[in-house]
């Protein structure tokens, strides 16, 4: 398939800006950081024409699905939204360093895709529905902002560790931002990801009312998309309690971020429930 | 006392702690399958695991007595957290105070000093009141006193209500899911075509099976199916679509006619009725044969259906089906059961009754017709075909009229989320000190979040206030 070939042509290029991206992390040079950009945006051209032809190629097949039904699928658009998500990032807050922890994350989706198989499969009766698509779109919006927020806590604690062993001016600590400002940044991707994940429980929510008849009935699925509701839910109010700045909010963004994963991957290959097709 | 409860109630450390572990103990839900047979438990935990775990609620998780627990501190946490907040944001959205003393100028982080010498407080008045238009933000108040003027500007004051709105609608959710638990039930049923129907099959709390009236009656036309095709065009059975075509009566008289498929179900009365599974109606063709192989008779009849036949001293034998599987299939434990629908190896129970009340069963086989019979038989069945002409469909059968609360509760609260992070109130008080030829101009600013943005806005603010003032002078 074509949109397969260009998904691959896609990866290829994240892999590339993120070899860019490390190099002006390292050299600090105004025109390697655009040329990251540059490169990080025209993969992600590539990969929307890649969406885009497969989804044609769906509706010829006369299946006409939105392209993330099954894992190979939203495995890419998952992908997509961390790249779209980080450059909209990026070009809010001028901070290109973050892209050299962003845009792997991209790749390795993509490269776990190109394991599967990116046949177009029929849907079920009960997956034929407009909620599935608004359901579908901002959940993954959110798991992409959550995935920029690991990222930069990461970098943050990363940071950190060196701050508390150094008080020179160097390395690591002359090439990342400051600390504040990524503990900053990872709130703001979280305050991006939030509401996305909130639409996208509740889309769930009315997706499932019409189709089952329950709005909600504990499917592990659902409960996991609640759990990691929680959890972040807690972290923006850690913000607020005192103590809670810095590394344990950095923790909790990334032990949140470990439930988004296994909300995505974990509960369909571990549990069972009405979302196992994905 | 009192005033200790309320205190631990409306504390953020509560809200962490609460949301984390009710985020931890609903694991315990997707990892134990939920309200299943107690024997399956007993068999996977053993005896003393399965009265340990059953005492702690985790076969039912999301109803035990302490998941409520934790959702009822939730929600007074909310609920005091809100009232407790309330007076101090009345305050500031009803009665704003426009002169600040020496002390609460001195709590905030973001203030600038400029002195304007040879002018009179008229003109810098003029010239602020200008500047602060310029730089974004209008006066919206102002008063004087002896020493000099006080303004006062402020954008983004109703962001502070979104704090209540997003707080206030999971309370209406929980509400919501109160109303639907209390009042409403849930149900299915199954109507063959052509058949109507008038009560529909719920689980009681203890998981009996009652039958509960609609008080009117629900009739299925027709129903269809139509599946998926392989590579060659050929049906497979994979469905790709089904439907039926469902009536209302009330007293007899059609009321409401409606063709229902997967998400799109028949809604009357607030009751919904959706399309969720369908099965065949099947008809069996039964062949009995003497042990010689002489004929004896055929038979068409259903699950559950009898029929019957003379045997050689015009003594009456009685042969009832009692169970059809249409993918028979048998376990370890002898233990049988139907893989799918399809009649992929279709059997049939049969039991055959003597009139001495002397009775046998014996399995039968499309796919094995010499699967061999209990001995004491002397009679020959085969299942020759199998015709399922006839189908039922499925229907799930749902009222909660809880749900149009809740999702007031969600579009409430996805409103509220949107607003709280995207609307924060920021004020800026400007004082002119009267120093007679030179005055004193102090401008302060402060946000209700996100400290360092706003810096960055105040910033911009004085730089645009200076150079308007600046340009007035020249
Ligand atoms: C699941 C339940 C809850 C949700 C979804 C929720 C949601 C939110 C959101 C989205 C914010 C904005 C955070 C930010 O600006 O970074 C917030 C702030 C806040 N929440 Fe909650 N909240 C919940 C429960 C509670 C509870 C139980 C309390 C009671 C103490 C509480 C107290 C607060 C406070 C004091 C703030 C700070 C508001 C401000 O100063 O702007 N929340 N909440």
């Amino acid at each position: 398939m074509i949109s397969s070939k260009l998904f691959g042509v896609a990866m290829i290029i994240y892999i590339i800006a993120a070899l860019i991206y490390v190099s002006y992390l390292v050299f600090r040079n105004v025109k390697v950081g655009n040329v990251a950009t540059l490169v990080t945006f025209i993969g992600l051209i590539i990969h929307t024409a890649a969406l885009i032809s497969r989804t044609v190629a769906s509706f010829q097949k006369g299946i006409g699905q939105p392209p993330f039904t099954n894992l190979y699928s939203s495995m890419v658009f998952f992908s997509w939204t961390i790249i779209l998500v980080y450059l909209i990032l990026e070009f809010k807050f001028k901070q290109k360093t973050i892209g050299a922890f962003v845009t792997p994350i991209a790749f390795a989706c993509l490269g776990f895709a190109t394991l599967l198989s990116d046949e177009i499969e029929p849907l079920v009766p009960a997956l034929q529905s407009n909620w599935l698509l608004s359901h579908v779109v901002t959940c993954f919006f959110g798991y992409a902002a959550f995935a920029v927020a690991c990222g930069i806590s990461i970098m943050y604690l990363i940071r950190v560790y060196f701050e508390e062993r150094s008080t020179e001016n160097t390395g690591i600590l002359k090439i990342f931002p400051p600390s504040d400002l990524l503990d900053e940044l990872t709130y703001k991707a979280i305050v991006i990801g939030f509401p996305f994940l909130t639409i996208g429980i509740i889309t769930g929510a009315a997706w499932a009312n019409y189709a089952w008849g329950t709005y909600w009935s504990w499917d592990p699925k659902e409960t996991w998309s609640l759990i990691t509701w929680f959890v972040y839910a807690a972290f923006l109010h850690a913000r607020f309690a005192a103590g809670w700045k810095g590394k344990k909010t950095a923790i909790l963004s990334i032990v949140g971020f470990c439930f988004v994963l296994f909300t995505y991957l974990g509960v369909s290959f571990l549990l069972s429930g009405l979302h196992s097709y994905a | 006392m009192i005033k200790r409860i309320i205190h631990f109630f409306s504390s953020l450390k509560l809200t962490i702690f609460t949301l984390i572990l009710l985020a931890f103990t609903s694991i315990i839900g997707t990892v134990i399958q939920q309200r299943q047979n107690p024997l399956l438990y007993i068999q996977r935990f053993g005896e003393p695991l399965y009265q340990i775990f059953k005492f702690l609620g985790f076969f039912d998780v999301y109803h035990s007595w302490w998941f409520m627990g934790l959702l009822l501190i939730l929600a007074l946490n909310l609920l005091f957290c809100s009232i407790r907040r309330f007076p101090r944001d009345w305050k500031i959205l009803v009665t704003q105070k426009i002169k600040l003393s020496e002390t609460e100028l001195q709590a905030f982080t973001s203030k600038e000093k400029i002195t304007i010498e040879n002018s009179t407080v008229d003109q810098t008045l003029k010239n602020v009141l200008n500047a602060m238009k310029k730089g974004g933000f209008p006066c919206k108040e102002k008063v004087k006193d002896e020493k000099g003027w006080y303004l006062f500007s402020e954008k983004g004051k109703y962001g502070r209500l979104a704090f209540y709105i997003t707080h206030l609608s999971i309370i209406l959710i929980f509400l919501g899911a109160i109303i639907g638990a209390a009042k409403g039930f849930k149900g299915f049923v199954n109507i063959t075509e052509g058949e109507k129907i008038d009560s529909i099959i719920t689980t009681s709390q203890d998981g009996k099976s009652i039958s509960k009236k609609l008080g009117f009656e629900v009739e299925c036309k027709k129903f269809e199916i139509t599946y998926y095709t392989d590579e060659e065009g050929n049906p497979t059975y994979r469905p790709k679509d089904y439907k039926s075509l469902l009536s209302i009566y009330e007293q007899g008289k059609e009321e409401y006619t409606k063709e229902i498929e997967v998400n799109h179900p028949l809604v009357y009365k607030g009751i919904y009725f959706y399309q969720s599974s369908y099965g065949d109606i099947p008809t069996l063709a039964i062949t009995v044969q003497t042990s010689e192989g002489d004929l004896v008779d055929h038979f068409k009849v259903g699950e559950k259906e009898s029929f019957h036949f003379l045997d050689k001293n015009d003594q009456k034998i009685a042969v009832q089906v009692l169970r059809y599987l249409p993918d028979f299939i048998m376990d370890q434990n002898r233990q049988y059961a139907t893989r799918s629908n399809i009649p992929n190896n279709p059997a049939a129970l049969l039991q055959i009754r003597r009139s001495n009340n002397q009775t046998e069963r014996t399995w039968v086989f499309q796919r094995i017709p010499n699967f061999p019979h209990s001995k004491s038989t002397d009679y020959k069945f085969t299942l020759t075909s199998i015709n399922a002409k006839k189908k039922y469909t499925g229907l799930q059968v749902a009222w909660d009229p809880g749900v149009p609360v809740v999702w007031a509760g969600c579009i409430i609260l996805i409103l509220g989320i949107i607003i709280i992070f995207s609307v924060p109130h920021h004020r800026l008080w400007v004082t002119i000190t009267n120093g007679g030829k030179y005055q004193t101009i102090n401008i302060i600013g402060s946000t209700n979040k996100n400290k360092p943005s706003f810096q960055t806005i105040f910033l911009k603010f004085i730089t645009a206030f200076k150079s308007s003032l600046a340009d007035t002078k020249k």
